[in-house]
Order: C-alpha cells, then structure tokens, then sequence
C-alpha cells in the first residue's frame, strides 16, 4: 500500500508482531536495510510490511531512531549523539535495550545497533560473569575443575 | 540480511548479538568475562588476535640522508614487518610534504618538523596509522600519519615537556566506551629539580591533554614501557611504594590501568626463571614481549596470552648478536637492543641503538644469522588497518 503525502513523499506501512501499524516515509523505513530490500522486493505494494520479530513498543522506538537519523544529514554530529544518549537514556533497563538490539540486528540497522550495543557494554563494564549470566540466561557450562583454572587466570581483572 | 530468530528475546538472546557487545568492553572486563562460558573464553581470547593481525604490523623509519651530508632525517621509509625483507622498503610520500612548508597550512615555519635532532619517537596505533613523534626544535610532538604523509602540532601543556630530554611518548590506545584515541606520553623531569614524573593522557577527540597523573619514578627505565589493553606495563627494577601504598618489590612487571590508575602485578614466567631488572617490555604481535641482553645473548620472551603466567615463552634467543662487538658503550648497555616484530617466517626484526641512530636488524633462526637491513634515525611499530 503505497500512499503520497502533500508533499510527495512515498509512504509505506509496517506492521509488528503483534498487529500494531506504523505509517511512515519511505526514506525513514529505508534506514533498516532489510525493509529497503523488502521495498526494491516490492513486498510493500500489496499492503503493509509484516515484521514478525518486533513488537509494536519497540517497533515505535526504532522509527523514532530511523527519523532523527534520516532528518538529520545536515545537522550538528554533536546534536546527534546528544539525542542518541538522551534516546537510549529512555529505554534504560537492559531488557528493554536488549528487545531493541533484537530489532535492530533483525531490521538491520547498523547505527543503531552500535549505540545500543555500546550502551549494553557500557552498563555490563563493572559486572561480574555471574551477573551477566543472569542478564541473559547464559549458561555456566565450564566443569568446577575449568572454572577453577579459568577464575585464577584471570584472577587480576576481578581485583 | 542476520538471522531472525523466532525466540522470546528475554530467554534466549541470539549469541552473535552479546559477542557484538562483549567486543565493545575495555579489557579488564573482557578478560573477566571469559568466566562466563566456554564459547565467550574462545570467542574474547581470538579478539586479540584478530585485532592485531600479524601481516599488518609495519615499521616506520625516519630515514638519515647523512650520506649527501645535509644531516637531517627528511623522509622515511615503511616496512611490512610481516613480508620478507627483499620486497618490503617503500619510501613514504611524507618525504616531500614534511619538508614543504605549502603543504602543512596547520603549522607555523617554525613548527615545521626538522628531524635532524629528532631524540625518540614511537608509536602503537591500532586504527589508522597515526605516528607519534616527539621532536626537539622546537621541542614538540607531532602526529604524523604514516600513509598519507598529514602532520599535526599537538597542544603543548604546562606541567608536561619539562625537558626534551626526560619526555616520552608511548604511542596510542583505543577507548571502546568512548570511541576515543588517546596518546600517552611520560615526563621524567631533570632529577635534579626533584620534579615528580608525570603522564599524559591525550584525548584525539577533544583535543587537549584530559589527564596528568603522578607517576612514580622509573628513569632509567624510560624507554621499556608496554601499552596494552589502555594499560602501562613494565619491570620494576627495584623496590618502590607506588603512590596507593603498595610495595612493589624488585624485578616484577607492574601494570597501571591508565583509566582505573591502579597498580597491579603482572604474572611472570613460571619459577625458577624471572626477568633481569633490565628487561624491557613491549607489545609485539599483540602480545607484551619481555627482551633482554645477558651476555652475550638477546632474549624475548612473549605473554602468549594475557595475564597468564604459563603462557609466556621463550620465541627468540640471539648469541653473540653481531653488532655488539662492534659497539661497546660504558653504561647503557640493556638498552641496546629492541625487538620490533616478526616476519611471517618467525625471523626477528631488531633494533640497535646508537648514540643518534639505529641499526635494524633480521634475524634467522633456522642458521642463526642476522641481516642488516637498515641504518636510521628512529623506528618504531604500528598497525596498518
């Protein structure tokens, strides 16, 4: 479904997971390389884009990501970053954070996830292992006899 | 297009997408997060050495035009450490823009670098080969990028370059969480003004010099720092109380974490062997290598994998290096030699200090012999990427 605003931009529909329904210029869903390829497919002249990997909450933060950066060629890269931080500043627990790196590697973004995986790496720096276990449900698979010999190798990075 | 995967995210977040945040981490919590399973302990040990891929170490040589007696270092030559010797000197295009003052609209005709006197100059760049150079007329530091030959002025600060003589840099680390290069230098200071040492830690991104530390007293060691992993490491040659009260005793390798500055003691070989106090230490093939002379052989060793004591290996051993008997200096004798790099045959490529000049050597360790293949006025290791 391909609608045109007043001033001629070409408008595309994405739909999430959860049947919620985004309409946006096309230049801004462009961002995600995968849509743009679903468009040059022509996947999106037969109605919305279905995307069965995001939900609608999260499907809204990325187009809020794909406007500011497609708005802003000519802007200050200064104001930009401010907004990036500000941006993942929101979305501030790691769940949430992790649901968007989700989307971002799925819809192909290659900004975005840098920033959010930077924010992710920057809020793990001062864990311990087993606190990043539990973050994402990693699985302690060394024998008590390797965990041993591992912790003491790398005794110096837990003082 | 990646791999969508139809699982609860909050069960089961796809392994590419941590590595991708895992590799974003400064070392320390790297290293501490080899904990976590097996696949991340392989995964972050094989970082280092995807990150400092072998055939992109190039050396960098101020080359001495001394023999059409002008007496300057006007241009240099760049070496791919990793290819072998015969196909490897190229003379950067920096030998023309260096010495024209029209191509450096940055630089004053005073600050053009004259490297004539040029004293030590080094650099360690991982992303895109910037060289730092230290000069002394005028006594400033330079950034000189190796390929395209650009040079930039570096800020000058008050309670650093007291003295060209006691100044030196030791080159470029990354900051993943700031995405930012920073150039270290150390300052020694005249001993006889009772001035501490300082560091200097310069931010490429905001360009100005963002942190002076105390830095306790190593001078006659000056030149035998390894920077890793945003870190300081280097053999202690006697019993020091580093400035949070520690003793550190005689002969061990210290590590000061630039960002955390805290001091921690890097694990040696294995007993009985420990390094001379005289050692120095520097970073080869992504690794900190250990050298030193013990007559009449040149050891180097390297920390095959970080911070573990079994990992370090004796790689090299070169008895009765040739140049030594031509060269016998009353005192500074541990400085003599440095190893640089390795061929992709595993021969040695080394330095010789002279007074003014080294000599850079090859060494083969299947029949024992070394090849000079240059004579210049500094060189120094970087990456290529």
């Amino acid at each position: 479904m391909s609608i045109t605003t007043e001033n001629n931009e070409k408008m595309i529909t994405l739909m999430s997971s959860d049947g919620e329904e985004f309409v946006v210029e096309e230049a801004v869903a462009a961002q995600s390389q995968t849509i743009k390829h679903l468009i040059e497919d022509g996947c999106s002249t037969e109605g919305s884009i279905p995307l069965p990997n995001v939900t609608g909450r999260v499907l809204s933060e990325v187009i809020q990501y794909c406007k500011k950066h497609s708005s802003s060629d000519d802007k200050e890269e200064k104001e930009l970053e401010a907004w990036d931080a500000e941006f993942v500043k929101a979305a501030d627990d790691h769940v949430a954070l992790t649901d968007l790196m989700m989307a971002a590697n799925f819809l192909d973004i290659k900004g975005l996830l840098d920033l959010v995986a930077q924010t992710l790496a920057n809020m793990i720096t001062g864990k311990s292992p087993e606190e990043v276990r539990r973050m994402w449900n990693i699985k302690n698979d060394f024998t008590p006899e390797e965990a041993e010999k591992v912790r003491k190798e790398n005794q110096w990075a837990f003082e | 297009m990646k791999r969508a995967r139809e699982v609860n995210p909050r069960e089961n977040f796809p392994y590419d997408m941590i590595l991708e945040i895992v590799s974003k981490l400064p070392a320390k919590s790297l290293y501490r997060f080899r904990c976590i399973s097996t696949s991340l302990h392989s995964f972050i040990s094989s970082i280092n050495s995807t990150s400092y891929p072998r055939h992109k170490t190039k050396l960098c040589a101020l080359l001495d035009d001394r023999y059409s007696h002008r007496h300057h270092y006007t241009h240099y030559s760049v070496i791919d450490a990793y290819e072998t010797t015969s196909s490897m000197v190229r003379v950067g295009p920096a030998s023309k823009i260096l010495t024209s003052p029209s191509h450096q609209p940055n630089l004053s005709p005073s600050h053009q670098p004259h490297f004539s006197r040029c004293l030590t100059w080094r650099c360690f760049t991982s992303d895109n080969s910037w060289l730092v150079l230290l000069n002394l007329n005028p006594y400033v530091l330079y950034l000189l990028h190796a390929s395209t030959g650009e040079a930039k002025l570096l800020p000058s600060h008050e309670y650093l370059f007291s003295s060209p003589f006691h100044c030196y840099s030791y080159g470029t680390f990354y900051d993943p969480s700031l995405k930012d290069y920073k150039i270290v230098i150390i300052d020694g200071g005249p001993a006889r003004q009772g001035k501490l040492t300082k560091l200097g830690v310069f931010s490429r991104n905001a360009n100005c010099w963002e942190k002076i530390v105390d830095f306790p007293k190593y001078r006659h060691i000056l030149v035998g720092f390894a920077l890793l992993h945003g870190a300081l490491h280097w053999i202690n040659p006697q019993t020091q109380v580093l400035p949070d009260g520690v003793h550190a005793p005689r002969g061990v390798i210290l590590r000061f974490d630039l960002k955390e500055e805290t001091y921690i003691e890097v694990p040696s070989p294995p007993d009985p062997f420990s390094f001379p106090s005289d050692s120095r230490l520097d970073v080869i093939r992504g690794n900190i290598c250990a050298h030193y002379y013990c007559d009449p052989t040149f050891f180097v060793w390297e920390m095959k994998d970080y911070m573990v004591k079994q990992s370090w290996t004796l790689v090299c051993s070169i008895t009765n290096p040739p140049v030594y008997r031509e060269w016998r200096p009353l005192d500074k004798k541990e400085d003599g030699y440095r190893a640089l790099a390795f061929t992709k045959h595993e021969e040695l490529i080394f330095s010789v200090d002279f007074w003014d000049h080294v000599k850079v050597y090859i060494y083969n360790p299947d029949d024992g012999t070394c090849k000079r293949i240059m004579e210049c006025g500094g060189i120094a290791p970087y990456l290529d990427m």
